[in-house]
């Protein structure tokens, strides 16, 4: 065995290693590193909307204080969702995600190792460059959501909201690179033999997670592109005034805003895991249940995005479906109709095909 | 959005589609809690985190229920009741598996496990200041505190919970940092974890913490949903070529698979490290705040480097060979 396998491992040592010092640190494509990069560069933003909340928290810790004025006020508690949101949640599972997917499907990369480089650079970038707002006390003041026409010329005439569009242009541009190599990495890349049926639920959640984000988040990039024409070049998408429509915004940024509550909640699936090594016994219900509840998300947030209204019902649908394939049987199948020793091993062979042929 | 002024046959059918969100997401929590019934949870720190996130969940989702009716949510709206909703759903939900992840996969990342007593101080720091932090929230909204506002008069009785709230944060707050800490320091100071502490099912667990630059010493070939608990041979660091293991050692190279069965389908040769990615976005960089600042020479010269360093990147350079 270990004659067998040291020679290739010298081989691949030289093959892969990336030479240490500041050039590979900027330019390093290694999926590990950039996925510590952004675990990082997450917890730092989450330390900064920490920050902010605590001093929201200290003004509003009693009756009339004047600790921070309405102006401070408005900056930190938009700085504080957006951070929390845009910096912090959705990309801290994107670092797990890069780290942990390639292992977890047996490949030793990411499907485009540059992109991936790219879209942490951009995420980081992005983050900066919102960030750097605070440097002339003009930081983004009308909300995460920013609904016009608060965020319109008319009410909010510096650049602060320019600071909110365009940082958010340019982390969507990350975000939207950083979905195709996840989705192509999952789906091109598995070790053989790793059909889908055998995909760890965790990859599962992180595939439903950026395929969400790949039908939400043009509709954000679209909506602040449109934002920042109405700002500067004259133009009336959400100015009823001259025959556009408020609304229009509110319903653009909750096609992504509603989606993206999934795409924080889906690759935390994950915890699964803990339940499997923990459970010691019965693990076809863990897996299957969750299994079958990931495909549910993935279809239930795909429709989500593309419907127009606050919720779809082809969500619901999509949660019956896997209610009746997913959680009614597994916990019981295997014990009662399963194994003739009752030992988990031959519990899990018997309840195999059964579970293939659900996912087809 | 009820509060918007859609059209009532509107606002019936999301309300409707709202309510049934919760069929889903109840059987989500019907799965967490049969799992942990059917098997025998090791209360470590990772999974605390994870029975604080079902409480949490459960609890932001039923304040979710509330407020996915018309007229509850027309009383609320604009409310801390809302502030407190979203805050279970976005901020519990976000926060408790990250931490989580950090100490499962710790281990596997740093090659040291996370130090398991102040995980569990940690835990009981946030989860007790985060529902100190946000629960009273639910009822500041209900007694008419509207969110977005930067102060409040001393007459309304608001005073208290706010005082509360303000504690729960810090609390919650250090909880966080002891975490933060924790990953610092047994990052260089922890326990060595070896392959696989947990006896996770899973291939990640199949290589060494951290895992060598090439991860696989051989591309293994999976068998069974539960490779590391089916397949022993995964055990021994690499899968043998007799047993499957691809070395793919004759370049810096990937294998890649068909999309359903994964079958063997090319070989693809992978770029080494570039500063292209990075001088594109030094370029992106530069054109975002030329249209900021509308200083149309930065904008012009940021989006000129970043085309070149596009060109840069995609230059030909090593080929796919199909099997």
């Amino acid at each position: 065995m270990t004659t067998l396998a040291d020679r290739p491992g010298e081989r691949l040592e030289r093959l892969w290693a990336e030479e240490p010092g500041l050039g590979t640190w900027l330019s390093t494509v290694d999926h590990k590193r950039l996925a510590k990069k952004y675990l990082y560069t997450a917890l730092v933003f989450l330390v900064l909307g920490g920050i902010e909340a605590s001093v929201m928290r200290l003004q509003l810790a009693h009756s009339n204080l004047k600790l921070l004025d309405p102006e401070t006020y408005n900056q930190l508690f938009t700085m504080h969702g957006v951070t929390m949101i845009f910096l912090f949640a959705v990309p801290i599972f994107s670092g797990f995600g890069v780290y942990m997917v390639p292992l977890m499907i047996g490949s030793r990369e990411m499907a485009f190792p540059r992109l991936n480089a790219f879209t942490y650079w951009g995420f980081v970038a992005a983050g900066v460059f919102m960030y750097s707002s605070f440097l002339i006390g003009r930081s983004p003041d009308g909300g995460w959501f920013g609904y016009t026409p608060l965020t319109d010329k008319a009410f909010s005439p510096g650049p602060n909201i320019d600071f909110y569009a365009l940082g958010l242009i340019f982390l969507g541009l990350a975000s939207t690179g950083a979905a195709i190599n996840f989705i192509t990495t999952i789906l091109k890349m598995r070790a053989p033999g790793m059909t889908l049926n055998r995909m760890p639920i965790f990859v599962w959640g992180e595939l439903a997670m950026q395929v969400s984000i790949l039908f939400a988040q043009p509709a954000l990039t679209l909506a602040t592109v449109m934002l920042m024409l109405q700002r500067h070049w004259h133009y009336h998408f959400f100015d009823p005034g001259a025959g556009g429509d408020n609304l229009l915004w509110q319903h653009l940024f909750w096609i992504f805003g509603h989606p993206l509550v999934y795409i924080i909640l889906l690759p935390r699936h994950w915890h699964y895991h803990f339940f499997d090594p923990g459970a010691g016994g019965d693990t076809c219900c863990g897996s299957t249940c969750s299994g079958s509840s990931a495909i549910r998300s993935c279809t239930s947030s795909c429709c989500r995005a593309s419907a127009s209204s606050r919720r779809s019902c082809r969500r619901s649908r999509a949660g019956r479906w896997s209610a009746t394939r997913g959680s009614s049987s597994p916990r019981w199948r295997p014990r009662s109709s399963g194994s003739a020793c009752g030992c988990t091993t031959c519990s899990r062979r018997v309840c195999r095909p059964w579970r293939s042929a659900s996912f087809r | 959005m009820f509060s918007t002024g859609l059209p009532s046959l509107a606002l019936s059918f999301v309300s409707l589609t709202s309510f049934l969100v919760a069929i889903p997401s109840g059987i989500q929590v019907f799965a967490y809690l049969a799992t942990l019934v059917t098997g025998k949870p090791k209360l470590t720190t990772p999974m605390w985190y994870v029975l604080g996130f079902i409480l949490i969940f459960v609890i932001g989702g039923v304040s979710g229920v509330m407020t996915a009716s018309v007229p509850l949510d027309q009383a609320v709206t604009d409310s801390y009741f809302v502030v407190a909703h979203f805050h279970y759903i976005m901020g519990g939900v976000a926060l408790f598996p990250t931490l989580a992840a950090l100490y499962y996969w710790g281990p596997k990342i740093w090659g040291r496990k996370l130090d398991e007593h102040w995980g569990k101080i940690s835990f009981w720091l946030t989860f007790v200041g985060f529902n100190l932090a946000f629960f009273p929230m639910h009822i500041l909204g209900a007694i008419g505190m509207p969110r977005r506002t930067y102060t409040y008069a001393s007459h309304l009785g608001w005073d208290n919970w706010n005082l509360g709230e303000t504690i729960g944060t810090f609390i919650m707050g250090v909880g966080i940092l002891i975490t933060i800490v924790n990953v610092v320091r047994s990052a260089r100071h922890g326990e060595p974890a070896g392959n696989d502490p947990w006896d996770a099912d899973t291939l990640e667990w199949a290589t060494s913490s951290p895992p060598p630059d090439y991860d696989f010493e051989t591309i293994p070939e999976v068998r069974s949903l539960h490779p590391m608990w089916d397949q022993p041979e995964l055990k021994t660091g690499a899968q043998p070529p007799e047993m499957g293991g691809r070395p793919l050692a004759e370049g810096h190279r990937v294998l890649a698979t068909s999309l359903l069965d994964a079958k063997p389908e090319a070989v693809v040769d992978m770029p080494h490290e570039s500063m292209w990615p990075f001088v594109l976005t030094v370029g992106l960089m530069g054109f975002f705040y030329g249209a900021l600042t509308r200083i149309a020479v930065v904008a012009v010269l940021g989006g000129f480097l970043s085309l070149v360093s596009v060109v840069g990147w995609i230059w030909p350079r090593g080929q796919t060979q199909e099997m």
